[in-house]
């Protein structure tokens, strides 16, 4: 563990790196297949590193989130913190799955996300979604099996540099 | 290392964590409802708003870069072609702004004739807007300019096709429209060719407004064009808004309604005018001493009194 300040340091990096791709505006209909970054990344630290994927951090994130796009205080925040706790719920059952399976607990979660995002805006106006509202969900799960792989493959890296 | 890590979590209880979701989840729809219903968060939201400006400039990077290198790697003859395209319509603009120079003037001194006190003066001012995906669904786009530059809450925003929409929100150094078609935007339009009002609101949908509750024996069509009408004071008047798309009734078949198409290229500007509206000086010099009667109006009081 006395990687634990890079580690920090990373992870700053890596939030700065989710804030930018939640922004990055794609083009056509790419818009509606962005992924929910900021959604992956909190599944991936309470996964892998739950020390720092706490529910404080998702909320920290999320308000961070609120703020850049302009939503509710707290929207943001909501949604993180429902994905966190049911990850860290399970985690020791979700970290045994196979890839495959757990690909379809992630696609599963991110599902619950848009209705989550749905139950939330219904409280304010009436929302009528159309088909491609859920293709984020599919998005970040088909994303999932790459980013542990690389995600994976960085951590051992720097494993191996900080040994060494 | 990764046992150590597991340690903790392992025998963490897990009440602890629920309570913890309760105690958060609690936090975050008070602040929800706060945000929604209340004013308390907006001056947060003005100050700390700020600190993502250079976010939202680093993410729009990207676009420039592409956008550029499309430039650069455009052919020549391509470039000349747009060129040329582009002076066309410059010419075209520039002969549509004389004729509409010579209208002014007329106007100008037909409100004279009429001697209307309080008149406004329109100015534009171009804004950039930041090329930054704040969510497909929401009728909301970010200017890269706040309070710091002079924009206000409430100020209308065009394009160079038609009305866009108004500021709602504004930090230092960026500010938030929200597009007519937001479902919380109504404006009011008069129909170009008959002059009927009406309100026009957003529906959460790109490409309509609605027009709802119309009599049913209105007289409107396919084609028509919509202006704001100046109603409310909100929106100057006079400025294309939408066109008619599609007319029928309503699901009780009492009243008419009509679904328009915007005119102004919502999500589709990198640019777009903020319309500025400084009263002019009045004509009013000085109310009468003895409290009735006419106002002395300047310029006519000089021309006629002597």
């Amino acid at each position: 563990m006395s990687s634990g300040r890079s580690f920090s340091r990373l992870l700053l990096l890596a939030v700065l790196l989710v804030y930018l791709l939640t922004l990055l505006p794609l083009p056509g209909v790419l818009i509606h297949a962005k992924p929910f970054w900021l959604g992956l990344l909190v599944i991936w630290l309470a996964l892998e590193q739950p020390s720092y994927g706490t529910l404080g951090f998702a909320f920290a994130l999320g308000l961070g989130a609120d703020l850049l796009l302009g939503t509710w205080f707290g929207e943001h925040a909501f949604r993180l913190l429902v994905i966190a706790f049911i990850v860290r719920r399970f985690r020791p059952r979700l970290r045994f799955f196979p890839l495959w399976q757990q690909t379809a607990a992630v696609g599963a979660l991110l599902l619950n996300d848009r209705i989550v995002i749905l139950m939330l805006r219904s409280f304010a106006s009436s929302v009528s979604p159309d088909v491609l509202y859920w293709l984020p969900a599919l998005t970040g799960m088909i994303l999932w099996p790459l980013l542990i792989v690389v995600l994976d493959d960085l951590r051992q890296r720097l494993r191996t540099r900080n040994t060494a | 290392m990764a046992v150590a890590g597991d340690k903790n979590v392992l025998f963490a209880s897990e009440q602890a964590d629920t309570l913890r979701l309760i105690l958060y989840l609690i936090i975050a729809v008070a602040l929800m409802v706060t945000d929604h219903h209340s004013g308390y968060l907006r001056q947060a939201r003005a100050i700390l708003g700020t600190l993502a400006v250079p976010l939202y400039r680093v993410a729009q990077a990207p676009v420039e870069a592409a956008r550029w290198l499309y430039a650069a790697g455009s052919e020549r003859v391509r470039l000349k072609e747009e060129n040329d395209n582009l002076r066309a319509e410059l010419l075209l603009a520039q002969a549509r702004l004389n004729a509409a120079r010579i209208e002014t003037e007329q106007n100008r001194r037909l409100q004279d004739l009429l001697d209307v006190g309080r008149r406004y003066r329109l100015s534009g001012r171009m804004v950039r807007v930041f090329d930054v995906d704040i969510g497909p669904y929401r009728q909301e786009i970010l200017l890269d300019a706040g309070a710091g530059a002079g924009v206000r809450i409430g100020q209308p925003v065009i394009d160079a096709y038609g009305l866009v929409g108004q500021i709602t929100a504004t930090t230092a150094d960026s500010s938030t429209v929200m597009l007519l078609t937001d479902s919380n935007h109504a404006i009011p339009v008069t129909n170009a060719r008959t002059g009927q009002r009406a309100v026009a609101y957003g529906q959460g949908r790109d490409d309509r407004i609605l027009l709802p509750n119309l009599p049913m024996n209105s007289d409107i069509a396919v084609g028509d064009e919509l202006l704001s009408s100046g109603l409310g004071g909100r929106f100057p008047a006079g400025f294309p808004v939408a066109i008619i798309r599609e007319v029928g009734t309503d699901a009780n078949g009492t009243f008419a309604q009509a679904g328009a198409e915007p005119l102004a290229r919502l999500r589709r500007s990198a640019e777009l005018l903020l319309l500025e509206e400084s009263e002019e000086t009045p004509m009013i010099e000085q109310w009468p001493q003895d409290g009735f009667g006419p106002p002395h109006v300047a310029p006519i009081a000089s021309g006629t009194s002597s």
